[in-house]
């Protein structure tokens, strides 16, 4: 299969491409076709708003980069690969369902990093197709930070079979928090982390795109766990697994909790009025 | 002043078919919630949540005892700098949690470190009345700041006792004397300022000693704020200090000033209190709750039965001298004068509820009370009551309840006011004594009903300090020509009643919902404190700067105090409450020296 690559000197800038993720057309993956490989990279990045980033995730002010924050470093790239033009499906519509991150090191705020972003092939799902978003970053040559975020397309045909979810850890907490969201925190963190998808930022926005209110991001909600978390994650090589279920909607509040489960550390995220799960993970240092 | 030691004396569990406890459950679907149903989450910044009481042992009671008895310090030493988490250990059992009326905020705090320790121990030394030797090497000092004290029920107070047909003018004239000079409408709700803050001077210093495991004492000053004329003496140095705290004229304006500084440092040779138990205590103070609901007396009818059934359990005779005990070492402690004198100046009168002549003056109170209550009803101006549908005479009728005296043991407290000055003593200081005694004696008692708890009870003696029986006394006095409540048992002097402290022995605890309404702003009612998070109601002064406590950009505290103790209620099969375990401050901000200059 042919690759499409996308080489950047310095990261694109993402209002265009969200332009053309909002109102470009796409027909989707055929029955049969098979995604192709589509990379994106840059070099020489460097983190930028360290501080607004942590504020606005409640995370302490540091010059270690938060292990979720070098997700926002490569978003643009993300946008690159799946907004370009030969990408067959569309970027508007498609649900962040997981993440997995894996730090080899903690990453300091003055180091010059190489972003690759790749994505390749997909597997049915039962309303759609899954896929998965590879980000890779290097630091003088060594690999510091992965991750894998899948996203579900229904711009393509499911299996249409109904399977058990898995299960939900539900260990004894030793966190338990509830969080409060105000309307503006999509417009804020979306300022920081470059994506001002409409569904974030204002209820008509999101009303436009089927939501009832605009909602939060994912991956604030992730980095907010991490915040919570907060020394329980560990220093060394760390493994991130995070599962988003249902949005949550802006203002709002969710009940965090978290305890030990498994050799790492279970976190869940629930309504606290309805207790329906909005997302839940585990962090786990790798050996 | 040299103070008495007291013991704990444990109480005796009623025999086991007897013994029940709160068993809170969720609303079913569909079923209304009550304050007997299990909240359904807990969204606070207080470092208290909803807590259970922990069974301590004889040894560690006896342990924790020198926490009652407490001399002040002599000197301080230099010491490591104070850590985030122990200063929020400090306040969260000084000003974040001590008792205060239920439905009313009247404190805030200003911390500083050592370098400006070394400046406020410099202003203290320059003023006249300091009641105690300022000492050097303080590792922080904390200033309170207060507040008179204003709820809805002193708003319905601005229409009582007024003349027939002046009330037009009257009211008006109050309202405004109230509102740009502080007055209060009855003596007694000036009182309430004074017996707060000294409740809070008493939980301060068991805090300091609490939060640091013995290595730390408090050397606290109220009397050169108590009144005008010390504080007119001092006013160069009380403005210094008030420029120190950020303290500025819209602040003044709502009545807010210096109530009292207290100089914590490292001492040579530390309090005999072990880790462990510091840890254990520091879980049931956040526990211990004003127990307002008494079994058989005025739980409703809908109320589940461990609520209804009478037990047969009694607040030991040992442990209410040793309560009596406490109450005059504090008073002495306070005032600065000797423990003899202290029984000669604080007026106790103890009602034996479960005695013949015990009930009869609770019936008289009751009595008395309920007529005071009548003549200010009917005495309400009915322009002001009408118009606002009798919401007034409405408030006044559902006060009967805030009076309602219940318990075993009841204690009055108050004071000759001549007889104080006689004694060279301030009148203020004395009262803020009165505060903490009343405080130190209820909190021996609860601290007591832990004694070797059983699984099956959620404490062994409740109390309750409540300053509602005097209010409404002092309307009647000042008004309806009523004597004072203390007045039968000191008819030789001219007493004053400040405050009353009721203890029960039983074995289950409040409904939970009564704490729901202190927590959740969502349901406030007649017992609302909104207990208040680190960043609402402390600030630190840092690097010249003064910064609310654990407020970082997106990010406050839902930390809980002594959650090591693990004590958090739980609901059906041993689940949490969500929000309600807390998540700890993050350890690189927790875990640093507030301050990082040196003693």
């Amino acid at each position: 299969m042919s690759t499409t690559r996308i080489e950047f000197d310095v990261p694109p800038t993402t209002g265009s491409m969200m332009f053309r993720a909002a109102f470009g057309r796409k027909g989707g993956l055929k029955e049969g076709e098979n995604l192709a490989r589509f990379e994106a990279a840059v070099n020489g990045v460097t983190v930028a708003q360290l501080a607004e980033y942590q504020g606005v995730c409640g995370f302490p002010e540091s010059d270690i980069v938060p292990i979720t924050m070098p997700q926002v470093v490569a978003a643009p790239l993300h946008m690159a690969v799946l907004t370009h033009p030969s990408f067959p499906m569309p970027a508007m519509g498609m649900v962040h369902v997981a993440s997995r991150i894996i730090q080899e090191r903690p990453i300091h705020a003055d180091e010059s990093l190489d972003v690759l972003v790749w994505i390749e092939g997909q597997r049915q799902a039962r309303k759609g197709c899954e896929a998965d978003l590879i980000t890779e970053i290097r630091s003088g040559g060594e690999k510091v930070w992965e991750s894998v975020t899948t996203v579900l397309s229904m711009a393509a045909k499911g299996h249409g079979e109904k399977s058990a979810p898995p299960p939900i850890p539900s260990p004894e907490p030793t966190r338990s928090a509830v969080w409060s969201m105000p309307s503006d925190l999509g417009r804020r963190y979306g300022t920081i982390a470059g994506d001002r998808n409409p569904i974030h930022l204002w209820p008509i926005t999101a009303k436009l795109f089927g939501f009832k209110r605009h909602i939060i991001h994912g991956m604030w909600l992730l980095a907010r766990a991490m915040a919570e978390l907060d020394s329980d994650v560990g220093e060394g090589r760390v493994q991130v697994d995070v599962s988003f279920k249902r949005p949550v909607f802006l203002p709002g509040t969710a009940a965090f909790s978290a305890g030990p489960h498994d050799g790492g550390i279970a976190f869940r995220l629930d309504n606290p009025e309805k207790g329906k799960t909005h997302l839940f993970g585990s962090v786990k240092t790798l050996a | 002043m040299v103070q008495n030691p007291v013991s704990l004396v444990p109480v005796s569990p009623p025999s086991a078919e007897q013994r029940v406890c709160r068993d809170a459950q969720p609303a079913a679907e569909g079923e209304k919630r009550t304050r007997y149903t299990l909240p359904k989450g807990l969204q606070s910044g207080s470092p208290i949540g909803y807590r259970t009481r922990i069974s301590m042992t004889q040894a560690e009671a006896d342990e924790a005892s020198v926490l009652f008895a407490l001399p002040r310090p002599t000197g301080f030493v230099a010491s490591d700098a104070v850590l985030e988490r122990e200063l929020f250990d400090e306040v969260s059992l000084g000003v974040l949690s001590a008792r205060q009326s239920t439905n009313f905020r009247g404190h805030k705090q200003v911390s500083f470190g050592p370098a400006d320790s070394a400046k406020v121990a410099g202003i203290l030394r320059s003023m006249n009345g300091v009641e105690a030797e300022v000492l050097d090497n303080a590792a922080m000092t904390h200033v309170v700041l207060t507040r008179p004290y204003r709820t809805p029920f002193t708003l319905l107070l601005t229409f009582v006792g007024h003349t027939m047909g002046l009330n037009l003018m009257t009211v008006p004239w109050r309202a405004l004397s109230k509102r740009f000079r502080h007055t209060d409408d009855v003596p007694s709700i000036g009182y309430l300022q004074h017996l707060h803050l000294g409740i809070l001077a008493d939980a301060m210093e068991r805090a300091a000693v609490i939060a640091s495991a013995g290595r730390r004492q408090a050397q606290i000053f109220m009397a050169p704020f108590s009144d005008k004329v010390a504080r007119k003496a001092n006013k160069v140095a009380m403005a210094e200090l008030s420029r120190m705290c950020g303290l500025d004229a819209a602040d003044a304006a709502e009545g807010w000033r210096i109530g009292l500084v207290a100089q914590v440092g490292a001492v040579a040779e530390p309090v005999a209190l072990s880790l462990a138990t510091a840890r254990k205590v520091g879980g049931n103070l956040m526990a211990f709750r004003s127990e307002r609901i008494q079994p058989g007396v005025n739980a409703e009818e809908s109320a589940p039965s461990a609520y209804q059934n009478r037990q047969d359990m009694d607040v030991p005779e040992d442990l209410a001298f040793m309560a009596a005990r406490a109450a005059y070492n504090s008073f002495s402690h306070w005032t600065g004068c000797e423990r003899e004198q202290a029984k000669q100046l604080l007026l106790l009168e103890r009602i034996d509820v479960l005695t013949d002549g015990g009930k009869e003056r609770l019936r008289s109170i009751r009595r008395d009370n309920n007529g005071i209550t009548d003549a200010l009803i009917a005495n309400l101006p009915l322009w002001a009551d009408l118009p606002m549908g009798k919401a007034l005479s409405r408030n006044a009728n559902r006060g009967r309840k805030a009076f309602a005296l219940v318990g075993q043991r009841i204690y009055i407290g108050g004071l000759d006011k001549e007889e104080v000055k006689a004694a060279g003593l301030d009148s203020t200081v004395a009262c803020q004594a009165i505060g903490a005694a009343s405080s130190r004696s209820a909190k021996l008692c609860e601290l007591a009903g832990c004694i070797d708890l059983p699984d099956d009870c959620d404490l062994l003696v409740g109390t309750c300090l409540m300053a509602g029986p005097v209010n409404q006394n002092d309307i009647g006095k000042q008004f309806y020509g009523y004597s004072d409540l203390l007045s039968g048992a000191y008819a030789d002097k001219n007493p004053t009643s400040m405050i009353v402290w009721t203890l029960k022995a039983k074995t289950v605890a409040d409904p939970l919902g009564n704490e729901e309404q202190l927590m959740n702003p969502r349901r406030k009612g007649a017992l609302v404190d909104l207990r208040p998070a680190p960043h609402q109601v402390v600030t630190l002064r840092i690097d010249d700067r003064l910064v609310p406590m654990r407020k970082v950009a997106g990010r406050t505290s839902q930390e809980r105090a002594f959650a090591d103790a693990q004590n958090f209620v739980l609901g059906p099969e041993g689940h949490h409450i969500p929000g309600n375990p807390g998540s700890a401050w993050p350890q690189s901000l927790a875990g640093a020296p507030v301050w990082t200059e040196s003693t």
